[in-house]
């Protein structure tokens, strides 16, 4: 079992993740835009329409606008989310070595690098509960929720419930995580730590990758594409999308009930 | 519902035949659409757009909240057309298309204002009224117009103003508001109709021509102390755009008629009067 966890599942999930992946950001990329969609106020410049898309991407301004509470769960938890993502990455691959570029001894950079690591895992675990009890405590959130939604959190609170369990219970050095994820890496299988809750924390992890690409998790790239349709650069204008008047537009659904006419004039 | 859209160039699709038909025209328009495509995928249910849309706020009837109405097309979309295993489209809530479904699109995407007020506060920037706007179309493709709308795109087509006013009332009428000019101001304040050569054709709201008829007098006070020379047309005299509401081949072609009057009387510009649905159409 823990072999196929361990070693076939891995190469699996990363042809189903990146393959999905990939696969929907092109379709997207394919379907044309008919017609702008800017909103009000329009924005000018591309680079404050970027402005604009990185408040919204890294600020939540949105829903900052709307509802500050939602706001306060979904932007702890993505901020304290995107920490322990850059965490896993730099300290695994830097063995929690990253901090010496400080002037502090190795030790001290581990220790560091471990606080970190737990303090940002406490504030993922606290907006997930945050946002389970908000989808479990209205009518109206269980009326919009689905099952996806659902087993997404209780994916995620497992994924974090087991890291923290392996951070105070069930120690598991960087050494032995990075020689296993090398090994994946690098198309040589070694066998997994044998901790339980790392296989734990690890299939979890897998399995929310296989599902990523068919969920709603999309929208971490999602919408970077759907508020560029609103905040692009505004041009007081209509622009036909040439592809869409070709390809689709022709079609006979299209056609408007009389063909145009010119007889008397000439084309202008 | 509206029985006769034969002049929309529309078919009545039986009932039994709606789901099949629905399924086709929708896959055609995520072909072209990436605003739909996106919108139906991206979406988390956060609900942050329920307390931000007066439609649920006035009627507090759960499906009207813009995540709501959007599930209803995308509980469809992830059954048919969203890439993925079975199993995972069974954990999005699918489920399939059936006559009930499509009562349900009937009935709640006519309740959405398009305000797009939801765009605003959704956080992926997610606009219903886009959603809004496929799914009228498609269900006008499937025969499911509304009477008001119908009735209004066939006056417009015999008789060239959405009221249905016989060309000889409007000319009476415009007669009327000029004697009222002449009473009001002392001069001889044009109102013309079909001035081939002018400068201008003005293209009114449908009020201005039987209600707020000061709107329309104004205009042409301003058009005469600017010495323009303007006119209106017999052959679209509002500007008023009903395809905007359900059907994009109809607006389109409201527009072309537009078009096509202002080249036949030869004027240099078009100009809309106060019509929100008319001008933003152009």
């Amino acid at each position: 079992m823990s072999d196929f966890f361990g070693w076939v599942l891995p190469y699996i999930v990363l042809i189903v993740f990146l393959g999905g992946l990939i696969r929907r950001v092109l379709v997207w990329a394919h379907v044309p835009v008919p017609f702008k969609l800017m909103m009000f106020f329009g924005i000018d410049t591309t680079g404050g329409a970027i402005v604009d898309l990185a408040k919204e991407a890294i600020g939540f301004r949105s829903l900052w606008r709307g509802k500050k509470g939602l706001w306060f769960m979904s932007w702890l938890f993505h901020l304290s989310l995107a920490f322990i993502l850059i965490g896993h990455t730099v300290g695994i691959s830097f063995l929690g070595q990253q901090f010496m570029v400080l002037g502090v001894t190795a030790e001290q950079s581990e220790g560091l690098s471990v606080m970190l690591g737990t303090y940002a895992g406490i504030a993922l675990l606290i907006g997930l509960v945050l946002l389970f009890i908000r989808r479990l405590g209205s009518q109206k959130m269980r009326f919009i929720s689905t099952f996806g939604d659902y087993l997404v959190i209780i994916l995620l609170l497992g994924i974090a419930g087991s890291g923290m369990y392996m951070r105070w219970f069930d120690h598991v050095t960087y050494i032995e995580v990075a020689h296993y994820l090398k090994g994946i890496l690098l198309m040589n299988p070694v066998s997994p730590p044998s901790s339980n809750a790392f296989l734990l924390h690890f299939s979890l992890v897998e399995l929310l990758l296989l599902y990523f690409p068919s969920s709603k998790l999309m929208h971490s790239c999602g919408i970077f594409v759907s508020r560029w349709l609103i905040t692009r650069p505004y041009e007081r204008q209509v622009i036909f999308n040439e592809r869409a008047n070709l390809d689709s537009l022709r079609g006979k659904r299209h056609q408007s009930s009389e063909p145009t006419r010119h007889t008397k004039r000439k084309a202008s | 519902m509206a029985k006769d859209i034969n002049h929309l160039n529309l078919l009545v699709i039986p009932k039994e035949k709606r789901p099949e038909a629905a399924l086709q025209i929708f896959r055609e328009m995520l072909k072209y659409k990436r605003s739909l495509r996106l919108y139906l995928d991206v979406c988390t249910h956060c609900g942050a757009c329920a307390e931000q849309c007066h439609s649920y706020l006035g009627t507090k009837d759960l499906y009207n909240m813009p995540v709501a109405r959007v599930d209803l097309v995308r509980r469809v979309y992830k059954k048919v057309f969203v890439p993925g295993q079975s199993i995972f489209r069974f954990w999005d809530g699918v489920k399939n298309i059936d006559q009930e479904t499509i009562d349900l699109w009937y009935q709640y995407f006519y309740q959405c204002n398009q305000c797009r007020r939801c765009a605003v506060f959704c956080p992926k920037g997610i606009d219903t009224a886009e959603i809004t706007i496929a799914m009228r179309e498609l269900l006008a493709h499937l025969g499911l117009v509304p009477r008001f709308h119908a009735d209004i795109t066939k006056n417009m087509k015999n008789t060239g103003n959405n009221m249905g006013t016989p060309f000889p009332a409007i000319l009476d009428g415009i007669k009327f508001l000029e004697e009222e000019l002449q009473e009001e101001k002392g001069l001889n304040i044009p109102i013309p109709m079909d001035k081939m050569g002018a400068e201008v054709l003005f293209n009114p709201s449908s009020s201005d021509l039987y209600t707020n008829t000061d709107g329309l007098m104004a205009v042409a006070k301003i058009f005469y102390k600017a010495g323009v020379s303007w006119t209106l047309s017999s052959k679209i005299a509002e500007t008023a755009n009903f395809g905007l509401f359900f059907h994009e081949p109809t607006m389109r072609e409201h527009n072309r008629k537009l078009m096509e009057a202002g080249k036949e009387l030869g004027v240099q510009r078009i100009v809309a009067g106060e019509c929100g649905h008319g001008w933003r159409t152009w």
